[in-house]
């Protein structure tokens, strides 16, 4: 898995910071005090290093709990249960959602959208 | 971070999300960008791009890479690896280098797709200055590929810079200096000088090490080797492109002049190895003196050494082959021409002394010599004569010598004066024809003897050496006896048979003259005189033939005569014994068996002088048939008795008959009677006082025999005989089975003599049997000693019968 990606993702993915916290929605206080708060973190971070980069390929927001996530990205959605779970188990609690769109979503997306547009399951708006 | 609470960090993810993105433009954005502004124009025609497409440059900016690219690489660059080594498309570089090319003002030149400046070749020309100054002469081609360069370029080059960086001259592509001619001249002339034998201008330069010199403008070895030899430095000839020293040509000469001196000829063949190459024409030339010949040419002195040769040859009275005189290798034809002018024979011909003669071309022969050789030649046609006149003597069924067909070389090895072959072969060989010598050459033999029942060509004509000519046999048979011995000796004294004749005297002769004819030519000089003397001599014995012939005759016609009143004798001692009819027939058997054969093989000997007179031939020859005639077998006279006439065969055959089966010698005398009569010779009746005579005389014979000797049973043969004619006055011939019979006859008149006779007889029996035994007994030993002491008085007994024989009583006589 780890071969397919290019390596602008694997410096992309490196400069994430890296999550400590072991928990989730359901772990309401170590949730909302700390694992909701270095996701946010690490999102933020990867949204600037997009910015910077003028690669920035998403948006994405939570209710109040982090409980609900939603945004856009340019082009498809990702799953991530199936995939992505041998990289999620081999780097818990390190990776969180800022990594799974780096790792899970874009490469999937860069490779994609070239082939629907393609086939002209896409098309561009212009 | 994690004093912010979580509302501040969510404002932070909106705020971060919110804001705007850093703007950048990768390669492509900006190459299309560019692109772009080519497109609109913005950025003028000048501008080019890499091969990478990521560069940008003018093309001010190229042509100056170029120039400084093409010194960095010494000047010479090609524009393919200019374009690698910029990164700009070749197109352009081209462009580039022909535009600076242009504006150079031939600073900088494209040749072939390369850049070349200047400079460069300024350098290429000070190089090409060094090597001309290192060897002398530089090829341009030589520069060319060496520098990888085309010719004319480099022509050009070095053209442009003569006289300034390069110092030498330009001929034909060949760069030269001054000096590297003078070096090639002196080393041309060094090499002619040092030559001893003819040498190729060619090869001169290749073993010099100069084939190129010949290509070099302004040399000729043909041209410096006349300045050469006109300057005195040179001796010596130049022609057809080679250089002959003249050292080289005196030696030659020299070699000449010392093999004619030391040889005393030289042939014109090896003049060409002289260096005379016109061989006759330059030999006369030079030796003026010398006789020249077909082969070569020939010193005086070797007619001197060709006289003293010939002057001990003729000396010496034998014979000298010149070619083993004159020098080796001459032709045969060259020998005589020098034997012409031989002052040795031409002295002896103008004389007319003609001490020598000159065969065979080469040959001398001293005329002694000749004389020795024709005498023995002479002699071997006399020994012709005989053998071949004794060979026509034989009877027609003896043979021919060696008729198994010998080869002319061991007949003629045969026909030696000592012992002529045909006399030889007819003692050895004698029961088979002797005509078959001639036959034998084809491997036949034929018998004779059918002509003599012809009868009337009773001759023995030999057959004639081929069976083909029939024609030839016919008019042999009708030859002479004469003419025929004629011809056969004539044969032993052809011209091959003579020839090896005198190989045979003169052994050294073989092979000897040109073509190895000397002894051909001797044999056909001596034959002539050889045959004459033949003719001589067959006249010489035919004539002399006869006279002993005569001779012979009567002594045959006596010794018949004498045997004929024998046989009458004697058969009428036989007759006395009539009584008895087995002791008579016994003692005629006995009497015709010997007396009767004898007087058969006279008569037959006869008939054969006779015969042999017809068919005249030699006495002496005929004389030593009679004297072996007693000895002939049977088969001879058949032959012979073939041959007669035909009334006397047929009395020789039937006396021949009655002789070998008849026990009557009353028929049987009257049978050889008529074969005498057959002869001529008329038989006379024995009257009673020759026959008285003739008893006497055989009784005196037997009596001397009688005395002197000391055998007794020899002694008894001898007496009984004595005996008889005491008591019938009858001669007769008492064979030893017949000695018993006659003694008991006798017994009845001898009185008191008969009991010691018959005793006598009977101990000559026993002892002669006790001598046949293995072993002598005692009683074999008693009756020798008794023998011994009888043995005189059997003598007395016998030789008183003398005065009985001379007063006989009267007895019945038969006859």
């Amino acid at each position: 898995m780890a071969e397919s990606w290019d390596s602008g993702t694997k410096e992309a993915v490196k400069q994430i910071p890296l999550l400590t916290s072991i928990a989730g929605p359901r772990d309401k206080q170590e949730w909302q005090e700390k694992r909701l708060k270095q996701e946010l973190q690490s999102l933020i971070k990867y949204i600037q290093l997009n910015k910077q980069t003028d690669s920035d390929w998403f948006t994405i927001t939570s209710n109040k709990d982090g409980t609900h996530w939603s945004g856009k990205c340019w082009g498809g959605k990702i799953c991530l249960t199936v995939h992505f779970k041998p990289l999620w188990a081999k780097n818990s609690p390190h990776f969180g959602i800022a990594h799974a769109l780096c790792l899970g979503l874009a490469p999937w997306l860069a490779a994609e959208i070239p082939y629907m547009i393609g086939e002209g399951a896409i098309k561009v708006k212009s | 971070m994690e004093d912010f609470s979580l509302e501040d960090l969510q404002a932070a993810l909106a705020s971060a999300q919110a804001q705007k993105s850093t703007i950048r433009l990768s390669e492509r954005n900006v190459v299309e960008l560019v692109s772009k502004l080519q497109q609109l124009g913005l950025l003028g025609d000048s501008l080019l791009h890499s091969t990478s497409g990521k560069e940008y440059l003018t093309v001010e900016h190229l042509r100056r890479e170029l120039l400084e690219a093409v010194e960095e690489a010494g000047g010479r660059e090609s524009l393919i690896e200019l374009a690698g080594q910029l990164g700009v498309d070749i197109v352009h570089c081209q462009q580039e280098a022909t535009a600076a090319v242009k504006e150079s003002r031939g600073a900088l030149l494209e040749v072939h797709g390369q850049l070349i400046t200047a400079s460069y070749l300024d350098g290429l020309a000070s190089e090409v200055q060094e090597s001309l100054q290192e060897m002398g002469c530089v090829r341009l081609g030589d520069v060319a590929r060496r520098f990888s360069l085309n010719t004319d370029l480099v022509t050009s080059t070095i053209t442009a810079r003569l006289g300034s960086s390069i110092h030498g001259k330009l001929d034909q592509q060949l760069l030269y200096t001054a000096a590297h001619m003078r070096r090639i001249k002196a080393r041309v002339r060094g090499a002619l000088a040092g030559a001893t034998f003819p040498i190729a201008a060619s090869t001169l330069l290749k073993e010099l090490g100069l084939e190129g010199a010949g290509a070099l403008p302004g040399f000729s070895i043909s041209s410096l080797v006349e300045e050469l030899l006109a300057e005195g430095q040179l001796r010596g000839s130049y022609k057809a492109s080679t250089w002959t020293p003249a050292i080289y040509q005196e030696a030659q000469q020299a070699a000449l002049h010392r093999t004619y001196n030391q040889d005393g000829y030289v042939r014109y063949e090896e003049a060409a190895s002289f260096g005379a190459a016109s061989g006759k024409a330059h030999l006369q030339a030079a030796f003026p003196e010398g006789i020249a010949l077909d082969a070569g040419i020939v010193s005086p002195s070797v007619i001197d050494h060709i006289d003293a040769g010939l002057d001990e040859a003729l000396s010496n009275s034998s014979w000298v082959d010149a070619s083993t005189l004159a020098p080796p290798l001459l032709l045969s034809s060259d020998v005589e021409q020098l034997l012409s002018r031989s002052a040795s024979l031409s002295k002896g011909q103008q004389a007319g002394t003609h001490a020598a003669v000159h065969l065979a071309g080469t040959c001398v022969v001293s005329s002694a010599l000749l004389d020795t050789l024709q005498g023995k030649a002479n002699a071997l046609a006399e020994e012709a004569a005989k053998s071949t006149q004794q060979m026509l003597l034989k009877p027609a069924g003896a043979s021919q010598p060696d008729a198994a067909g010998p080869s002319p070389a061991s007949r003629q090895r045969e026909c030696s004066p000592t012992t002529p072959p045909i006399a030889k072969a007819s003692k050895d060989v004698p029961d088979d024809d002797w005509e078959s010598d001639v036959k034998g050459k084809r491997g036949s033999k034929r018998k004779s003897g059918k002509k003599g029942g012809k009868g009337s060509n009773p001759s023995p004509s030999p057959e004639p050496p081929s069976a083909a000519s029939k024609s030839s046999t016919a008019a042999r048979s009708k030859q002479t006896p004469a003419q025929q011995a004629k011809d056969m000796a004539a044969k032993q004294l052809s011209l091959a048979a003579l020839q090896q004749q005198v190989l045979e005297w003169q052994p050294d002769m073989e092979a000897a003259g040109s073509e190895a004819q000397l002894a051909s030519e001797l044999a056909a000089r001596l034959r002539p005189a050889a045959l004459a003397e033949l003719d001589k001599a067959l006249s010489r014995l035919f004539a002399s033939g006869n006279e002993s012939r005569k001779q012979l005759k009567a002594q045959l016609l006596s010794k018949a005569e004498s045997e004929m009143q024998q046989l009458q004798m004697f058969g009428h001692g036989c007759d006395a014994c009539s009584a008895d009819e087995e002791l008579y027939t016994a003692l005629q058997r006995h009497l015709v068996r010997s007396t009767g054969q004898e007087l058969l093989d006279l008569l037959l000997s006869y008939h054969e002088a006779m015969y042999q007179d017809q068919m005249g031939m030699s006495a002496a020859t005929s004389k030593q048939e009679h004297e072996s005639s007693s000895s002939r077998p049977a088969a001879e006279w058949v032959q012979l008795i073939q041959q007669l006439p035909e009334d006397a065969s047929t009395a020789a055959a039937s006396a021949m008959q009655s002789v070998q089966s008849s026990s009557d010698w009353q028929a049987c005398s009257a049978q050889l009677e008529a074969l005498s009569e057959a002869a001529g010779l008329r038989a006379r009746k024995l009257d009673k006082k020759a026959e008285r005579s003739l008893v006497h005389l055989h009784c005196k014979a037997l009596q001397e025999q009688l005395q002197s000797e000391e055998n007794p049973p020899a002694a008894l043969s001898l007496a009984v005989p004595l005996l008889f004619i005491r008591v019938h006055h009858k001669a007769l011939l008492v064979p030893g089975r017949c000695l018993l019979g006659i003694c008991q006859r006798l017994s009845a008149s001898l009185d008191e003599h008969a009991t010691f006779l018959l005793e006598f007889h009977d101990l000559v029996v026993a002892s002669l049997k006790g001598q046949g035994a293995s072993t002598t007994t005692a009683s074999a030993g008693t009756c020798d000693e008794k023998l011994q002491q009888q043995l005189p008085r059997l003598k007395v007994l016998a030789a008183s019968s003398d005065s009985i024989v001379q007063q006989p009583p009267s007895i019945s006589n038969t006859l």
